[in-house]
């Protein structure tokens, strides 16, 4: 592989939300990592385990509690609010649930061309011509620009979110569960085109999922988070191959896999009950409660996100070097 | 071999089939005109509305037809089944003459893509479909359960089978749970209502059913609230009131949507284990085929109101017939699949059921397509006792060139 050029330095990064005077919900907790440029970094977890605020605060939609995200050398989190807007140039972020983030009362013409006004990119003729074309290159038609979101469906709405996306040219696109809201023929076709994109324009995305079949397919490297916490953090080769945090190894192994016959022989490791709150969680492994191996050390002290081998990190007091 | 023969017959007496009709139609061109489809011209959406002006004006129609034949005793079965609901923008043939049976304590899948009519065929087994605006069956209509047509029954009679022998999981444990009322209750009030127990009485009865469910510390969670609940354990609530009275089937309408792959498998495990414990016939609609692999004994695949494939779980998997069918399975990346290879996709979207395709509802995003598909819709082919298909592919003129292999092979049995 040829040196990588580091695009975000994520380094110790907390969001924090006080819910009350006694009480912390701690969404995201010391997180460290850096997304090379031209790469797909997928993030992995279920639900609640902070993927997503950890997303938003790394593109700068959260103020982050402590600690830093260096994008292109420059902490994104001291800037001023000029700064923010250029910043905002570079990176974009498609969302969820694309029947909610598109704005019922905007045509799809100036949903798209929203960012560009914003940052006087085109304008008039110009303008028009840049929308006709981010719709074909999403595969939608010139004929969609004067219509409204309802009369799209879901897939083809999700495509709006990334031509409005990618009308700016950033460089960087979060991709915040982009395909969990869609059917299974209409995901591939999304996750299709969000690859032949990254292709040819050479973006960088953090993609966010629940669904670990497909981060596998898209991500090059991984991480798993468990309640805040990135668990584990490597390649996405390795990761499926020999996982070694005890949380991935049981998330992995409860993945359906569409083979009755692998189904049948399939060992799963059953992980008993279901997330803790992240309001005042106990000290040290956040999944001590549920692991199978816990031992008496877990309880009291957080493991260290130790790199096991190259590009390999796991925070877990049963893997030592 | 003797039914494709036999099909064969049929459409030569009907002289409508012409050899030339099996000419290869590409895919090619046809992309536009799938992904325009929901939005026609402009024009014809001034007809269109025009039109659900005046029917909204006379009141609406709707209109189903449903025979779905369900009968238990050795098994549940369905018939010929249609449904149509109409709305202000018209008549929506949601299921289109569907027929099929459960058995008892078998696990039969329902598979498909979001509006191809699966919820509407579980909701009309259930008699829960609103009845002025749906009609369910002109005529032959018949949903036979214990040999009774559900579709003739009053509000009064489907109440009685309504929780008791039939019950229903939905999709979304957010919203179908009520707010105001403590867990226990609700699932005490479907076992009050339906035998002569007294309120304590039931009230036990909800309490076994939480442990049964694994629900921890089932005593405190009973006089809890379901916002005090999280996903998983709404939804293991919701299966506690639908076994509370130990029904025979049990309809779970996309039991896992909503929840993480772990909770997921605690999920489909239980309904699995409770199946094999209770022998209940279990119907499981859903759009993952993952999740299928694992519970399912047969899968049936709808596509835009139809079944257009049918067979046992190992026949889907590894010898599926219809090209819906294998695009469906090869559209999910595998997890030993190469990194950032391009997925297979169908262009388009299914079609609009206002407006049904004449011919194989498929046939614009099929990439064997001929001119035939388009024109008159496809006989059923049977493989196997339990495998049936509906494509053209399976006459003896189709054009076969470039068709996996998989899809044609006949006769064989699968994968053993």
């Amino acid at each position: 592989m040829a040196t990588k050029e580091v695009l975000i330095e994520v380094k110790n990064l907390k969001k924090h939300f006080k819910i009350s005077k006694n009480s912390v919900l701690k969404a995201v907790d010391n997180v460290s990592f850096n997304i090379y440029k031209g790469e797909t970094l997928g993030l992995v977890g279920e639900s609640g385990c902070g993927k997503t605020t950890c997303g938003k605060t790394v593109m700068g939609l959260y103020e982050a509690t402590e600690g830093e995200v260096i994008y292109d050398g420059v902490n994104i989190h001291k800037f001023n609010n000029r700064e923010k807007k250029e910043f905002a140039k570079k990176a974009q972020i498609i969302f969820q649930d694309p029947y909610s983030s598109l704005n019922p009362r905007m045509t799809v013409g100036d949903i798209i061309g929203e960012g560009i006004d914003i940052h006087s990119l085109y304008k008039g003729k110009e303008r028009e011509e840049k929308i006709f074309e981010l719709l074909e290159t999403v595969g939608l038609n010139r004929e969609h620009v004067s219509r409204f979101p309802h009369e799209f469906s879901g897939g083809q709405r999700q495509r709006i979110g990334i031509a409005r996306a990618l009308a700016i040219e950033p460089d960087f696109i979060v991709c915040d569960e982009p395909i969990s809201a869609l059917d299974v023929s209409i995901q591939a076709q999304v996750v299709n085109l969000l690859i032949e994109l990254q292709r040819k324009r050479g973006l960088t995305y953090l993609f966010i999922a629940h669904d670990l079949s497909m981060i596998k397919h898209i991500s090059d490297r991984v991480g798993v988070m468990y309640l805040g916490s990135m668990v584990e953090f490597t390649t996405s080769e390795n990761l499926y191959k020999k996982p070694l945090h005890p949380y991935t190894q049981a998330l992995l192994s409860a993945i359906p896999i569409p083979d009755p016959k692998e189904e049948k022989v399939k060992k799963r490791i059953p992980i008993d009950g279901e997330i803790p709150s992240p309001i005042n969680s106990p000290p040290g492994c956040k999944f001590a409660s549920r692991c199978k191996h816990a031992m008496e050390i877990c309880t009291k002290e957080v493991p260290e996100f130790i790199e096991v081998e190259k590009e390999h990190f796991v925070s877990c007091h049963m893997i030592r070097k | 071999m003797n039914s494709l023969e036999s099909n064969v017959e049929v459409l030569k007496n009907e002289m409508t089939v012409t050899d030339d009709m099996f000419e290869r139609v590409g895919i090619k061109g046809l992309d536009d005109e799938a992904i325009n489809k929901p939005s026609l011209t402009y024009w014809a959406d001034v007809w269109r509305r025009f039109k659900s002006n005046k029917l909204a004006i006379v009141g609406l129609v709707l209109l189903i037809f449903v025979v779905l034949t369900i009968y238990i005793g050795p098994s549940l079965s369905g018939k010929d089944y249609q449904y149509m609901d109409s709305s202000a923008t018209g008549t929506a043939y949601a299921v289109r003459g569907i027929d099929f049976y459960l058995n008892k304590g078998e696990n039969l899948a329902i598979v498909g893509e979001s509006g191809c009519g699966k919820t509407v065929t579980a909701k009309a087994i259930m008699g829960l479909l609103p009845k002025p605006q749906s009609v369910i069956g002109e005529g032959g209509s018949e949903i036979n359960f214990k040999g009774k047509n559900l579709l003739h029954l009053d509000e009064a009679e489907m109440s009685k089978i309504r929780g008791k022998e039939i019950s229903m999981i939905f999709q979304d444990p957010m919203t179908s749970l009520n707010p105001t009322m403590k867990i226990g209750d609700q699932i005490a009030e479907s076992v009050f209502l339906h035998s002569n127990m007294s309120h304590r009485e039931s009230r036990n009865i909800a309490l076994k059913m939480l442990e049964l469910v694994r629900i921890p510390n089932a005593k405190v969670r009973l006089n809890q609230y379901p916002f005090e609940f999280s996903g998983g354990m709404r939804q293991r609530a919701m299966i506690a009131i639908a076994l509370a009275c130990n029904p025979n089937v049990l309809i779970a309408d996309e039991p896992t949507t909503a929840l993480d792959v772990t909770i997921q498998a605690q999920i489909m495990d239980l309904i699995a284990d409770l199946q094999k414990e209770l022998n209940t016939g279990v119907i499981l609609v859903t759009h993952d085929l993952g999740v299928v692999a694992s519970v399912a004994d047969r899968i049936q695949v709808m596509y835009a109101g139809k079944i257009v494939e049918r067979g046992t779980v190992d026949e889907i998997f590894y010898n599926p017939k219809h090209p819906y069918t294998l695009a469906l399975l090869n559209s999910v990346p595998k997890l030993n699949s190469n990194h950032k290879e391009t997925l297979y996709s169908l262009t388009g979207t299914p079609p609009d059921l206002i407006n049904p395709p004449v011919g194989c509802p498929f046939a614009a995003r099929c990439e064997h397509g001929m001119k035939i598909c388009r024109v008159k819709h496809p006989e059923t082919t049977s493989f196997s006792k339990t495998q049936e298909c509906s494509c053209w592919l399976h006459d003896k003129r189709a054009e076969l060139s470039g068709v996996p292999e998989v899809l044609v092979k006949r006769g064989e049995v699968c994968g053993y």
